[in-house]
């Protein structure tokens, strides 16, 4: 099954992230304001990531919310829907492992322990995850 | 699929049971939907006086443009 907010993150928001890249390489020289700049452009490229991250789990969260609401009877789909929406922490602040965890939580997957056993680097990266947006 | 598409702002209705619900279009979220449908942040009250306002994602088949009012974005 294809993912279209997967689709979305490598078409769209990985493009993104790779012109800030771009720009950090563009700005050259040795100059003591070389690396002023750059630094400038790490502190933006944070915040970027950040937030590209989180659209990004928001779509995927949302595109679940639509496939699973078709098992249920038609009459509590709208129900399902509202329910899952209410609180999502996603929706506001930064996209902390605590909060991506208890959202997807919700969806009936144990969310990190799944998402660790995915890959061996994914615990660290959840630890990277929380280092960034603590 | 439906072709609709419905702006920030706009007032539209959908179905809740035999309810028909009226609410405000808040967010256009793309085709991100099940088989790439349009997916809209829809929010409402589920009665008239509550102060309490709710959420709703629903493809554009599910939504009922008001006719006669204007955006109120």
């Amino acid at each position: 099954m294809s993912s279209e907010s997967l689709r979305r993150w490598n078409e769209v928001r990985i493009p993104a992230l790779d012109e800030i890249e771009d720009a950090h390489q563009s700005v050259g020289g040795s100059e003591r304001g070389r690396r002023y700049a750059t630094q400038q452009i790490n502190y933006a490229y944070v915040a970027i990531l950040s937030s590209q991250f989180q659209a990004f789990c928001r779509d995927l969260y949302s595109e679940s919310i639509d496939y699973l609401v078709t098992v249920v009877p038609a009459a509590l789909q709208e129900a399902l829907r509202e329910e899952f929406l209410l609180n999502r922490t996603l929706d506001r602040g930064n996209p902390h492992p605590g909060g991506v965890g208890s959202d997807f939580n919700r969806l009936g997957v144990d969310f990190w322990p799944e998402v660790n056993a995915l890959h061996a680097s994914n615990n660290r990266r959840r630890e990277l995850l929380q280092e960034q947006v603590p | 699929m439906s072709k609709q598409t419905f702006q920030t702002g706009q007032m539209v209705t959908f179905k809740v049971g035999s309810r028909s619900i009226q609410g405000v279009v808040k967010e256009d979220r793309g085709p991100i939907g099940r088989k790439g449908r349009v997916l809209y942040l829809v929010e409402f009250r589920r009665e008239a006086e509550s102060p309490d306002v709710s959420r709703i994602e629903l493809p554009a088949e599910q939504l009922k443009e008001v006719k006669g009012t204007v955006s109120i974005q």
